[in-house]
C-alpha cells in the first residue's frame, strides 16, 4: 500500500498570534464551495494521474491552518463531504484529519471532534509562552487546557501536540517530553521552520543535535507514547532486514515526513487561492510552486525537477549509514539552508545524533526492552 | 501506421520514440531513451531501459524522466547496463532502492564481451550484498542468489527461470558456457564479500529465513484482509 499526503488550507486566517507562525493574526478569507470543487475537480483529473496516484494508495487529507475553527462548522463539514465524494472513490482508503489550536468553545472543538474523530492535533508550548490569542499567552494557555479538559473529560481523547523547536524553549523541552510520558500523549518535536515569522530564533544544528539527544535517551526510558522524530526513528532501524511479521506498513511508508527523498509523489498541499506545492513547509516558503487548481494550471515542469529528488541524493546521504531510515530528510530544508533541492538536509547532525543514540540502545541490548514496552 | 514486430524493432536498436508502435507486448527491452514517453504502449508491463549517465554516479535527466514516466503508468522499469558501461555500482543500488526501479548487468553481443560482463556482474554482487535497502530484482545476481539458495538447502541442480524479462534477455540468450564463466565471477564476489564460503551460507540461510517471513507476512495480510471483510459485512 502506498501513502499520500493532501494538505489542505481552506484559509490562511488565525485567531492566534503566535510568535513563529506565518498565519499570525492573517485575515485574508477563505477558499468559496465552488472554487473548492473546481480545485478537487482538477486534482482529481489531472494531479492525481500525473503523480500515479490510484487505488493503491491511503490518502490522507489534512486539514490546516490558519485555523479551522474560524471556519463555520456547517462550512466544514461541507468541505470534508465534498473531499470525501470526489477523492474517496479514487483511492483504497480515504483518512480526514484536522491541525487545530483549539482555541475556541466547546461547542465548536466538541463538533470538530464529531466530524474528525481522534485524527485532531493541536500544537503545543506549556513553557515559553509564544503561542498567544488576544495578545495574551496565558489566555491562550487557559483555552487551550480547557478544550482540552473537554475533549478527555467528555471524549475520552488526548490529542498529539506538536511543539516548534526554536531557542526558547530548547530549556524547557526535556521537560515538555517528560510531562508527555507522564501525561500520556503523543508529542512531535519541529525543529522551527524559516519560512515562518521573520522572529524566529533558531538553534544552532550542534545545540539540536545534543538537545534531541537527550530527549531520546529520556524517551527510551520510557517509551510509552509516541515522541517524533525519535518513535518512528527507533522503528525503521530496528525493523532494518526484518521481515514485517505483523503484516503493517513499516514505519518508513506510514511515517514519510520529513524523512523522504520522494515527496513529489507522496504530497500535494492546496492553498484558498488554489495555490498547489507540494506541501505546506514549501507553500509557507512560497518554493516552487506547481501551478493552481483553481485556474486548472500544472506546472510538470517543476513537478519532474523536484521528483528527481530520489535520483539526486547528495553524497554524503548516498554514502551514509542511516540512509535507508533517514531517507535524507526534508527537501524543504535543503531547498531552505543551500537552495537545492537535492542537498543534505541542514538538520543531518541531529538526525545522526539520535541514530547514534539507538545504536546505542541496540548495542546495550536495551534496544528489545524498548520495543516491548512500545508494543504495549 | 505499418505495426513493426518485436524482433523487427531489436534488430535496429530500440529507441523510446519507437515504443508506441508496438502493442500487446508485455516486455521490452534494450531501449534507448530519445524522448520522454508519457503514454506507454497498451499492455505493457516491464521496460528495459539502456543506461544513460553524464558520470559513472550520474544519471541522465532523460533516463530519470523516463523512470518516472513509465513507473507512474504502472511499468516496471529495469535499467539496463551494458557490459563496457561505467557505473558507479553501489550509487545505482542506492538510487534504485529509492527511486524503485529494478537493474539488469545486459549480456554482451559476442563472445570477446563476456569478461567484462562476468565483472560487471561481480561488481554488482558485491555490490549487493553492502546494499542496505535495495529490494528489487537485480539481474542476474538476483537469480543466481535464489538458485544458491536452493542449491544448498534445496539440493537444486538448475533454476528454470519463469518471468518472462529473464528468458528473454538472458536464458535464450546466453550460451551456457558464457553463464557459467559469470557465475563463477559472481560466486568469487559473493563469497568474498560475506567474508568466506561458511559466512556465504549464512548469508543464504538467512535470505531463506526472510523468504520465510515473507510468506507469513503474507498469508498474515491474507488473514487481516479476509477479517475487516468480515467486520464489514457484520457491521
Ligand atoms: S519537503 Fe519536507 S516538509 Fe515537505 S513533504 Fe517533503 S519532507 Fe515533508
Ligand atoms: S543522517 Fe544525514 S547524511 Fe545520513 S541520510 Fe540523513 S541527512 Fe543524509
Amino acid at each position: 500500500m502506498k501513502h499520500f499526503t493532501l494538505h489542505i488550507r481552506l484559509a490562511l486566517d488565525c485567531n492566534a498570534q503566535c510568535t513563529y507562525c506565518s498565519s499570525a493574526n492573517n485575515a485574508s478569507g477563505r477558499i468559496g464551495i465552488g472554487e473548492f470543487k473546481t480545485a478537487l475537480n482538477f486534482i482529481a483529473d489531472a494531479v492525481f494521474p500525473k503523480l500515479g496516484v490510484g487505488q493503491d494508495h491511503q490518502l490522507a487529507i489534512e486539514y490546516l491552518g490558519g485555523e479551522m475553527l474560524l471556519i463555520p462548522e456547517r462550512e466544514i463539514r461541507l468541505f470534508t463531504e465534498i473531499a470525501r465524494d470526489r477523492l474517496g472513490p479514487l483511492v483504497r482508503g480515504l483518512r480526514q484529519g484536522v491541525q487545530s489550536n483549539l482555541i475556541g468553545s466547546e461547542r465548536r472543538v466538541l463538533a470538530l471532534h464529531d466530524l474528525f474523530g481522534e485524527n485532531i492535533g493541536t500544537s503545543w508550548d506549556n513553557y515559553t509562552g509564544q503561542r498567544r490569542t488576544g495578545g495574551s499567552a496565558s489566555l491562550y494557555k487557559a483555552i487551550l487546557n480547557k478544550s482540552l479538559r473537554t475533549l478527555s473529560g467528555k471524549r475520552g481523547f488526548s490529542p498529539g501536540r506538536v511543539i516548534v523547536v526554536d531557542s526558547a524553549i530548547a530549556e524547557y523541552l526535556e521537560r515538555e517530553v517528560r510531562d508527555a510520558i507522564s501525561g500520556g500523549y503523543d508529542l512531535v518535536l519541529r525543529p522551527v521552520f524559516k519560512g515562518g515569522s521573520a522572529d524566529v530564533s533558531h538553534l544552532s544544528t550542534d545545540e539540536l543535535a545534543m538537545l534531541f539527544s537527550k530527549c531520546h535517551k529520556i524517551w527510551s526510558e520510557n517509551p510509552r507514547v509516541r515522541i517524533e522524530p525519535f518513535t518512528s526513528l527507533f522503528k525503521r532501524r530496528i525493523n532494518r532486514g526484518r521481515a514485517d511479521e505483523a503484516g503493517e506498513d513499516s514505519a518508513l511508508e506510514s511515517a514519510g515526513c520529513p524523512f523522504q527523498h520522494d515527496c513529489a509523489f507522496r504530497s500535494l498541499s492546496l492553498g484558498p487561492d488554489g495555490s498547489l506545492n507540494v506541501c505546506q513547509e514549501m507553500a509557507d516558503a512560497s518554493r516552487y510552486s506547481l501551478g493552481n487548481a483553481i485556474l486548472e494550471t500544472f506546472n510538470d515542469h517543476v513537478w519532474r525537477l523536484l521528483a528527481r529528488r530520489s535520483f539526486r541524493l547528495a553524497a554524503e546521504c548516498r554514502n551514509c549509514q542511516w540512509l535507508a531510515e533517514c531517507a535524507g530528510g526534508c527537501m524543504n530544508e535543503a531547498v531552505e539552508a543551500h537552495g537545492d533541492p537535492f542537498a543534505r538536509t541542514e538538520l543531518c547532525p541531529a538526525w545522526k545524533a539520535v541514530f547514534m543514540e539507538i545504536e546505542n540502545d541496540i548495542l546495550s541490548g536495551r534496544a528489545a526492552e524498548i520495543e516491548r514496552v512500545m508494543a504495549q | 501506421m505499418q505495426t513493426k514486430t518485436l524482433n523487427e524493432l531489436h534488430d535496429i536498436n530500440m529507441k523510446s520514440s519507437e515504443i508506441n508502435q508496438l502493442s500487446n507486448i508485455p516486455v521490452i527491452w534494450g531501449v534507448e531513451v530519445d524522448e520522454i514517453v508519457t503514454r506507454p504502449p497498451l499492455g505493457l508491463r516491464q521496460i528495459g531501459l539502456l543506461w544513460d549517465g553524464e558520470a559513472p554516479d550520474m544519471i541522465s535527466d532523460n533516463l530519470i524522466d523516463s523512470v518516472i514516466s513509465f513507473s507512474l503508468a504502472g511499468v516496471e522499469v529495469i535499467v539496463e547496463i551494458r557490459p563496457e558501461d561505467r557505473i558507479d555500482h553501489d550509487y545505482l543500488l542506492v538510487i534504485a532502492a529509492n527511486a524503485g526501479f529494478c537493474i539488469s548487468a545486459i549480456p554482451p553481443e559476442r563472445k570477446s564481451g563476456v569478461e567484462t560482463w562476468s565483472n560487471q556482474c561481480a561488481r554488482f554482487a558485491d555490490a549487493l550484498m553492502a546494499a542496505s535497502n535495495f529490494s528489487g530484482n537485480l539481474y542476474p545476481v538476483s537469480g543466481y542468489l535464489t538458485y544458491l539458495v536452493m542449491e544448498y538447502f534445496g539440493g537444486a541442480k538448475a533454476a528454470v527461470p519463469s518471468d518472462l524479462y529473464t528468458r528473454q534477455r538472458f536464458a535464450e540468450q546466453v550460451p551456457q558456457n558464457w553463464s557459467d564463466i559469470a557465475k563463477s565471477h559472481m560466486r568469487k564476489s559473493l563469497s568474498d564479500a560475506a567474508g568466506g564460503e561458511n559466512e556465504l551460507k549464512g548469508y543464504l540461510g538467512s535470505i531463506l529465513k526472510a523468504i520465510h517471513g515473507e510468506a507469513r507476512r503474507q498469508r498474515l495480510q491474507q488473514l487481516k484482509a479476509w477479517k475487516s471483510t468480515e467486520s464489514q459485512t457484520a457491521a
